[in-house]
């Protein structure tokens, strides 16, 4: 234990995490060249289409230190977006330091600070590390001085380095060693490991990821887990080297996974604690905070036949992401689908995308909401996330929505386009806090609803993406609440439904009206598309009726053709979906999820 | 009437229009070693218990068959099928592809009927078209027709050009129709795809009209003519009289079984839909060396049957036949079409008369949408 390290790189998003994570395993040859490409950690095509890491990642270092010692790594990539902070918080617990990256081009970021308080929770070594110094606009002295201002860390600690060039990586690899203390825990104590991931093998069931605090499993062992009396036989133990490489054992420190012919899914839990079956500890590990989604969406099948399908796939991804949570949900328009809960709106983004994409399906997403709390007046106080599910307006006595804390940090120069922005969207409370002639530290409290609909855009858009911004929950909030209704052709599409603040209601019918206007094809008859907040009509838009759609020419060989033509109709036709006489293509649904014009 | 029509293809022209994409070929070295194979291929399906209604030239410009060809595949028609002594005998005619002198000869080898594609009466159109003849030719033609004895001429024009006016295209009916022709088509030009006014549409060359302009002159076709006294019988077909209708191309919308001789001409046993060859070079290497000519073919389900013959219903003055449908094919089929045949009522696009759906001027411009909407 030793001459074992455990730690993770933690930094604001784009700051070099994953280049810095590719030269560490390349210096000490964790993985063949061969093996070897960029972002290597990244082994989702959407993480290497995007260029982010959307989940954790362990790989074994194997170090010989400049004293002649043989040193084992274990680094812990972890994701850099907002969304996936709780990502992050999984694997410092199974970390004794971290890295802390700064790119020199940028300073210090909302999320470099939010990811360094998360170390900080979490009792572990930090080590600065100013990363890009070979670029131009490396401006490293800035850096160093942001580093003891804004962090309170002695800047001289951090190492200059450069994950594109490899400078520094000495320095750091060698400052792993000397500067994170080695595991604590006992090999001769009863087993203690701490689930930090797990991914579904259609061959071998769940295959945890693992932080072993106590003692030590080998294949053979019995095992079980606190929150379940189940007991399982492990049938293999390994560490993670890029693929997975079978240990004889695991020990007391280590990180490694294991296998144990968990065939459901929903018995592993990520922050659980394994233990031994036949020599229990008493006492689990402290395990996670639960993880709690602000967004919610209904997902639902473009193709009913396809529900049971989404229901195993949505399942299996569960598995690794407890904070994608998911129940029943039904609709008059789209039948049967989930009502699913998310930590953002990447993290939805990203679960719609590998559900598309690993599972083959094709999904139609209902508008994103926050969870409401309706206070009714018979007294009793509900949460509503779901507009199918809002109560008659007669029962409600008020209703409250969830405040965040934004912190923004941005040059100087463009705070006169920020408060606007902020205001615009129910901004509250602003403060201030120069953390340098030209940097501003800005906290608003704003409702999570208005950060999730465009706010995000538009802080990029109106700082020429130079501000960044992190967020934590506040509380809830009295609001004006209402149900903005879709009408098409006079017949409520409950899936067009959403809950917004009165004042945003007219705004946001408007923009459905258009869209649904653009993508909803002619039909026979005119169309009229409304905005309405229960019998009142807010917007409305027309689709014109078809003037004109006849073939000229119908003889002979024409009445295969358009025969052929009117059966392949009649397959697309599966994909709309019927709202009364009116045929509604999944894009016209998908589009009104579009916030930006593009 | 319950009989079979016979349609042969002729798949030469003397050149091929801008907008045509129809399978044929300019190149006529070929025309007499193809004769002999249509005549082989009408042997091999030689049926004499058949009765024939109706025989019809298409192509191509089966005009420059001349007199000798028309006759001599009439001939193999009659002796291979039971052709009956009233049969209706059409065959298409480029005013640009046929002998005036000749007119006489075909009308004489059995052909009644005769169909000038005279397109336009305007020759700048017949230039844009990439027509081969003048206006002035189409007008000689009409009158020589009837000189020559045709009881039955019909005109087939195209409307719907870039950049003409209505009044332009109201011109063009009127000159049609004052030459006193039993039969006019008018078809809405449109655009195939791989031919060279395709190509100059997607360059941006040419301006089709719009959706507001196309309709306008759909509606005003169907206007104009029944003023001029030709009346609607389908889309893009009118006659002077009930008996001057197509007969050969009312079996195709009403469902009889035809066959097609040639090559990429269709063939309907009243299931069983096939089709030869489309390549010349193809159909004639399999004639020559005894194979049948078919390319391909499906056997067209009962619902498939109804579908088409709800969609040709739908395009005809007679409207689609749903208790005919119901009874014959598809059981439930109005049950299943109540609600939206309802709609269509309603909405002005339809009328309902003794199990017959029709639909008016506003319906037929949206023909298509319509038989999607109600497809089975």
């Amino acid at each position: 234990m030793k001459n074992l390290r455990n730690f993770s790189i933690i930094a604001h998003v784009d700051h070099g995490k994953s280049t810095l994570a590719d030269r560490l395993i390349q210096r000490t040859h964790a993985i063949e060249e061969r093996d070897f490409q960029d972002q290597v950690l990244d082994t989702m095509d959407l993480e290497r289409e995007r260029g982010i890491t959307i989940k954790s990642q362990t790989i074994v270092l194997p170090y010989k230190a400049v004293d002649g010692s043989d040193y084992t790594f274990n680094l812990i990539d972890t994701p850099g977006h907002v969304d996936f902070t709780y990502e992050v918080s999984r694997a410092l617990a199974a970390c004794e330091g971290v890295l802390l990256l700064v790119d020199a081009t940028q300073g210090v970021q909302a999320q470099t600070i939010a990811n360094y308080y998360l170390a900080l929770e979490n009792s572990l070594e930090v080590i600065p590390v100013i990363n890009k110094i070979d670029l131009k606009a490396a401006d490293v002295e800035m850096t160093r001085e942001q580093i003891d201002k804004e962090l309170g860390l002695d800047p001289y600690s951090a190492i200059l380095a450069s994950g594109r060039t490899g400078e520094g990586v000495p320095e750091i690899l060698e400052a792993i060693v000397s500067r994170i203390p080695q595991p604590r825990g006992r090999e001769e104590d009863p087993l203690r490991a701490l689930i930090f991931d797990s991914q579904y093998d259609s061959y071998r069931g769940a295959v945890i990821t693992c932080r072993l605090f106590d003692g030590r499993i080998r294949p053979g062992d019995e095992i079980k887990f606190f929150s379940k009396e189940t007991v399982f036989k492990v049938e293999e133990v390994g560490i993670h080297r890029l693929r997975r490489d079978k240990r004889p054992e695991l020990c007391a420190g280590e990180v490694g996974y294991i296998v144990a012919g968990v065939r459901r899914v929903s018995d592993t839990k990520i922050g659980d604690t394994i233990t031994s079956a036949l020599n229990p500890a008493t006492v689990p590990l402290p395990g996670y905070k639960e993880v709690q989604p602000v967004v919610f969406s209904s997902l639902y099948p473009s193709e009913a036949d396809d529900y049971q399908q989404l229901a195993d796939a949505i399942e299996k991804l569960r598995l690794n992401d407890p904070a994608l949570t998911y129940q029943k949900d039904s609709s008059i328009s789209l039948g049967f689908g989930f009502r699913c809960g998310f930590l953002g709106l990447l993290h939805l983004d990203i679960i719609q995308e590998r559900l598309e994409r690993e599972y083959n399906l094709s999904l139609i997403l209902t508008a994103p909401s926050v969870k409401y709390v309706i206070n009714l007046t018979n007294g009793k106080r509900i949460e509503v996330d779901n507009p199918i599910l809002y109560p008659d307006p007669a029962t409600i006595e008020s209703t409250e929505e969830p405040y965040i804390r934004a912190q923004i940090i941005l040059p100087e120069k463009y705070l006169g386009n920020i408060h606007p922005l902020c205001k615009d969207h129910r901004g509250e409370n602003p403060k201030m806090n120069y953390l340098s002639p030209k940097r501003v530290e800005l906290s608003y409290e704003l409702p999570l609803a208005e950060v999730l609909y465009d706010f995000y855009d538009k802080l990029k858009s109106v700082t020429q993406g130079y501000a960044s911004f992190d967020y934590d929950l506040l509380d809830y909030r009295k609001t004006d609440l209402v149900k903005l209704d879709i009408l098409v052709n006079s017949e409520r599409v409950d899936a067009l439904s959403m809950l917004v603040h009165r004042s945003r209601a007219e705004y946001r019918a408007r923009r459905v009206c258009e869209k649904l206007s653009e993508t909803i094809p002619k039909q026979l008859f005119k169309i009229p598309i409304q905005g309405a907040i229960g019998g009142r009509i807010i917007a409305r838009e027309t689709i014109s009726p078809l003037r004109k759609d006849v073939t000229a020419k119908c003889y002979g060989g024409d009445i295969t053709r358009k025969r052929k033509l009117l059966d392949k109709q009649k397959e697309g036709k599966k994909r709309m979906k019927m709202v009364g006489s009116v045929e509604i293509p999944q894009e016209a649904f998908l589009s009104v999820l579009k916030t930006t014009d593009e | 009437m319950n009989s079979a029509g016979l349609y042969v293809h002729f798949p030469f022209c003397v050149r091929k229009c801008r907008y045509c994409a129809f399978y044929s070929v300019p190149d006529r070295r070929l025309a007499g070693r193809y004769l002999r194979c249509l005549i082989r291929e009408i042997g091999q399906r030689a049926d004499p218990g058949l009765a024939c209604g109706t025989v019809y030239f298409g192509g191509g410009t089966p005009s420059l068959l001349g007199p000798d060809g028309a006759a001599e595949i009439l001939g193999a028609l009659r002796e291979a099928f039971a052709i009956g002594p009233g049969a209706e005998v059409t065959v298409e005619a480029n005013p640009g592809a046929v002998n005036i002198g000749d007119l006489g000869r075909i009308r004489a080898a059995g052909v009644n009927r005769i169909v000038f594609g005279a397109q336009s009466f305007s020759d700048e159109d017949l230039g844009f078209l990439g027509r081969i003849h003048s206006a002035s030719d189409a007008v000689r033609c009409c009158a020589e027709a009837r000189d020559a004895g045709f009881g039955n001429v019909g005109l087939d024009l195209i409307y719907g050009l870039p950049g003409r006016s209505q009044d332009h295209w109201r011109e063009q009916m009127r000159s049609a129709a004052g030459l006193g022709p039993d039969h006019i088509s008018c078809y809405s030009l449109t655009i195939e795809k791989g031919t060279p006014l395709w190509r100059d549409a997607a360059a941006g060359l040419v301006r089709m009209p719009d959706e507001e302009e196309a309709r306008a002159m759909f509606l005003l076709t169907l206007d104009r003519m029944r003023s001029l006294g030709y009346g609607f019988y389908e889309i893009s077909n009118f006659a002077r009289s009930p008996e001057s209708r197509c007969r050969h191309n009312l079996g195709y919308w009403s469902e009889m079984p035809y066959l097609g001789f040639g090559p990429s001409a269709h063939s309907f046993d009243g299931r069983r839909r096939s089709w030869n060859d489309p390549d010349l070079e193809g159909y004639v290497g399999r004639i020559e060396s005894g194979r049948p000519p078919a390319g391909g073919g499906e056997d067209l389900t009962k619902a498939q049957i109804a579908s088409e013959m709800q969609m040709l219903g739908l395009r005809t003055s007679e409207g689609a036949d749903l208790g005919g449908i119901e009874r014959d094919l598809c059981p439930g089929f109005i049950e299943r079409t109540r609600g939206k045949a309802g709609e269509l009522v309603s909405g002005g696009l339809a009328v309902m008369e003794g199990g017959r759906l029709r639909l008016t001027p506003g319906g037929l411009a949206v023909a298509d949408a319509i038989a999607a909407a109600l497809a089975p």
